[in-house]
């Protein structure tokens, strides 16, 4: 199983590199980093477009806990807050289910998306590959789909000045009928 | 020239076959009598095929393999094994003039105040490489004449202050009047601070300019980087040695400080205070440490100052490693509570440990409620005022949302006097600033919030796989490894009857789930009473008091209470003579849960079931399956019916039941407190021995660090 040895070479580096660090002269700050208060380090993620976004403000809202409780009234601010701390305590258990869920939710999501950018990479990829290697590995194949692409193109605009020489045609036979039929009256 | 003494001499060799071939082929030209010579190689752990190809191409040098790349120690290897009257040092990329040897031999012979020699030592180009050495301002040194034309100006003979040892002859008295070279020094400078040695037990330093010997320019260590970086850090050691009270005002004119190295300078300051200690009185350690220590505060934090201090009284044996355990909950009995005591048991004839509680709990109170002996153990009790304040009795971290200030700030302060501290409960907003950290995660049990500090620990230990899984998922992190509580509850072998037990505290939000065990028992008993004749269920656990959930267990049972016993806060012979008697152990936390947090995180009580051969019957979640091998150790069920028809199949076939009593025996070896020591007490060893020994640098290391570097 994993994790029941100690890993002994392991434990050594972590210490040399504690212990024996290529150190910097800031003194670490007692409060924790700003950073690692935000889960899967948010921070870092640039929200690259709309769906990015919407998983970012998941994760950084899936704790409806741990949030804070302000008022902007004047008068009755304490109170207003007070009364809401202690509707939070009351429904903590209920809240605390909500959040296990709305972890549950991120993670689904965040790993569903991980899996959907995989795959389209990989579809680039494949696409990419089947087009060299069907370029480089059937070049006459290649030669003669172009031979046919240039034909069909030639094809279609032979078709295309047929088509225009038609409706030349239907215009000067609408004209000669209409010629006719006042011929007639 | 048959009477001409032996002389030894040691050439250092590491990853140099091309110049240690060039060398030895220059010692079979000398002038001297063969059998007189005797040439020793040590080989610095090179990796290329130096010591096989020098063997077979040079069949009479001796040849040892030094256990470290470290030319000190090569030296002092070979001085060991060297038979000559006269010992001399050769650089592998030296080269020496026929009579080199003749001459310095014949000159050490007439005046026995001179401990060594060396003549005139010239690049291949003929510059001057040295003809001695001598102190520069700032306590650097130079080799005299290094890079002039050699027109004759350093052709007198005379005292210098050191010899350079690229080729070098000593007298057998003097290196033994000396003493070992130091092998803190790894390589450069050893030899001035040799020097130093040699004249202050009355040795003379003598420059022979008719020897001469040939030198290729740092061909035998690549590179100026690894020479710069040796230099300076030796020159700390030098002062800290010889001249303690220049230590400090060594700091600014040190190439480490000029370049902006603090990470080079503060690694060799760490050693050169070793050196302090170990060298000087202690007058004169009074004077320079407190200087030192103010000079250092303001180039780095005081607290790093302050750490490494610390550390080389561990380093210098003046005393223990010290350990801070703290656990918010230390007051209450608990079974995260007992593995960090016992672990503290294990641990206190080797470290001085400390208990940090916030509530009143005494050292005696642990003792008894574990059954441990922790007589070297002490504890100190740090009143959290945010939870004072509100007279609460239970340290709840969760409690601090965003928008408050940290309470635990107080254990983080508290934290910086002791070498490793030991967050034993997952209090996850207590920031270590010890030397070494170490997170003791029994289950993730918050998320990460404003305070979240255990990305700051060195490490991260787990009690079961389950804590792992969720460790992961919920902070993202990994333990170092996984450690399982230890379990010792095997008692006297009685007759078993005919008993299912369950142990778990009844707990107000009814996590061990007494009430759906007490169902399932009774349609056990009404849809086959004549199998279940006689059977009883036995429900033994802790309580608070006025707890409602024990409240309505007994209610349950008022209506009908045929074969089922509740033993509220039993003591523990009791509870062992339960195990020793009952057959099966039944076990339902987690069943209908969806917090992972209200699962069983690992299972002592099932394991202690198992010790006493009672069949487990447990939920199939949470650290469980780790325990208990369903069908060979027992039963993981996943529906009260599965736990009925397993149940039922023990109740029916007592062969069956025999089977798998010896195989949950044999499983329950696993969690045994032998296990348990031997990965404590082997974590706790690597950790004492990185921590009380400092690591001499590897010239290889160094030089691919200076490569890298640069290239940046």
């Amino acid at each position: 199983m994993q994790y029941e040895e100690i890993p002994t070479q392991q434990i050594i580096d972590r210490l040399r590199q504690t212990l024996e660090p290529r150190i910097g002269i800031a003194e670490p700050s007692l409060p924790g980093r700003e950073n690692s208060a935000i889960p899967f380090g948010i921070a870092s993620l640039h929200a690259r477009d709309e769906d990015d976004e919407d998983i970012a403000l998941l994760k950084a809202g899936f704790d409806i806990y741990n949030i804070p409780i302000t008022s902007y009234q004047r008068r009755l601010g304490s109170a207003v807050i007070a009364v809401r701390k202690i509707v939070r305590k009351l429904l903590r258990p209920v809240l605390e289910r909500q959040v296990i869920y709305n972890f549950a939710n991120t993670r689904v999501v965040q790993t569903l998306s991980i899996q959907l950018q995989k795959l389209q990479e990989n579809q680039q990829n494949l696409e990419k590959k089947i087009k060299s290697e069907f370029s480089s590995g059937f070049p006459e194949v290649t030669a003669q789909l172009e031979t046919q692409q240039n034909a069909i193109a030639a094809f279609q605009s032979e078709i295309e000045q047929i088509k225009v020489v038609q409706q030349q045609h239907t215009a000067i036979l609408e004209k000669i009928t209409a010629q006719l039929l006042d011929r007639q009256q | 020239m048959t009477t001409l003494p032996i002389c030894s001499l040691i050439i250092v060799n590491y990853n140099g076959l091309r110049h240690t071939k060039d060398c030895l082929k220059s010692l079979q030209k000398l002038a001297y009598p063969e059998q007189q010579l005797d040439l020793i190689v040590i080989d610095n752990c090179s990796k290329d095929d130096s010591v096989s190809s020098l063997r077979e191409l040079f069949p009479k040098v001796r040849i040892f393999v030094n256990s470290a790349n470290n030319f000190a120690k090569a030296l002092n290897l070979g001085i060991s094994q060297a038979k000559g009257q006269y010992i001399g040092f050769l650089n592998n990329d030296a080269t020496l003039d026929s009579h080199w040897l003749e001459i310095l031999v014949k000159r050490l012979g007439t005046n026995n105040k001179i401990g060594a020699t060396s003549g005139k030592l010239l690049f291949k180009d003929g510059r001057i490489n040295s003809a001695g050495i001598q102190q520069l301002p700032n306590f650097y040194w130079r080799d005299v004449g290094f890079g002039e034309k050699d027109s004759g100006q350093y052709d007198t003979e005379g005292e210098v202050e050191g010899l350079c040892w690229a080729a070098v002859l000593f007298r057998r008295e003097c290196l033994e009047d000396v003493g070992p070279i130091d092998e803190d020094f790894v390589m450069y400078f050893e030899d001035v601070e040799f020097a130093k040695r040699c004249h202050k037990r009355g040795w003379k330093m003598l420059y022979t300019p008719a020897a001469i010997a040939h030198h290729e320019y740092r061909g035998s260590s690549k590179g100026s980087k690894l020479t710069e970086y040796f230099c300076n850090r030796n020159r700390f050691l030098y002062l800290a040695k010889h001249e303690p009270l220049q230590l400090v005002s060594s700091i600014h004119t040190s190439d480490f400080f000029t370049h902006k190295q603090y990470d080079l300078l503060f690694e060799s300051l760490f050693v050169a205070i070793k050196k302090l200690r170990d060298y000087q009185k202690p007058e004169i350690i009074a004077t320079v440490l407190p200087q030192l220590s103010e000079k250092l505060a303001v180039i780095y934090s005081r607290l790093k100052v302050d750490r490494i201090l610390s550390r080389l009284q561990v380093v210098g044996g003046d005393r223990k490693m010290s350990i801070a355990i703290y656990d918010h909950g230390l007051h209450f009995i608990g079974g995260g509570q007992k593995y960090v005591a016992t672990l503290a048991s294990l641990l206190q004839n080797e470290f001085d440990i400390t208990f940090i509680a916030n509530k009143a709990v005494a050292v005696s109170d642990l003792e008894s409620w574990y059954g441990l002996n922790l007589s070297r153990c002490q504890i100190k009790i740090i009143p959290l005022a945010f939870y004072e304040k509100r007279g609460m009795q239970c340290i709840d971290s969760s409690i601090i949302v965003e928008d408050m200030d940290n309470p635990f700030d107080e254990i983080a302060r508290e934290s910086k006097n002791y070498d490793i501290f030991i967050n034993a409960n997952q209090l996850e907003k207590v920031k270590p600033l010890s030397p070494i950290s170490i997170f003791f995660c029994h289950f993730p049990n918050t998320f990460r919030n404003r305070h979240f500090a255990v990305d700051d620990y060195t490490f991260i230990i787990a009690n079961s796989q389950f804590t792992i899984k969720w460790l992961d998922k919920r902070w993202n992190l990994k333990p170092t490894f996984l450690l399982y509580p230890p379990v010792e509850m095997a008692t006297v072998k009685v007759p078993k009857e005919k008993i299912i037990l369950a142990v778990g505290q009844f707990e107000a939000g009814g996590t061990k789930k007494q009430i759906e065990l007490i169902q399932a028992f009774r349609s056990l008993l009404a849809d086959y009473p004549e199998e279940f004749q006689g059977w009883r269920l036995v429900l033994v656990g802790s309580s608070i008091p006025r707890n409602p959930y024990l409240k309505t267990v007994q209610n349950l049972l008022k209506q009908d209470s045929r074969a089922i016993e509740v033993k509220v806060n039993a003591d523990l012979d009791e509870v062992k003579s339960l195990y020793a008697r009952a057959s099966i152990f039944w076990h339902g936390c987690g069943f209908g849960e969806v917090n992972p947090q209200r699962f069983e995180h690992f299972g002592m009580a099932t394991v202690e079931a198992m010790q006493n051969c009672c069949v487990p019957i447990v939920f199939n979640g949470g650290g469980q399956p780790e325990i208990v091998q369903h069908g060979r150790s027992g039963f993981l069920f996943n529906t009260v019916e599965e736990l009925c028809q397993h149940s039922r199949q023990l109740i029916v076939n007592p062969d069956l039941l025999a089977e798998l009593q010896a195989g949950a025996q044999q499983r329950s070896q696993n969690f045994r407190l032998a296990r348990f020591e031997e990965k404590v007490k082997r974590f706790f060893e690597i950790i004492h021995q990185e921590y009380a020994t400092i690591r001499l640098p590897n010239p290889a290391d160094v030089a691919q660090m200076v490569e890298s570097d640069r290239d940046r």
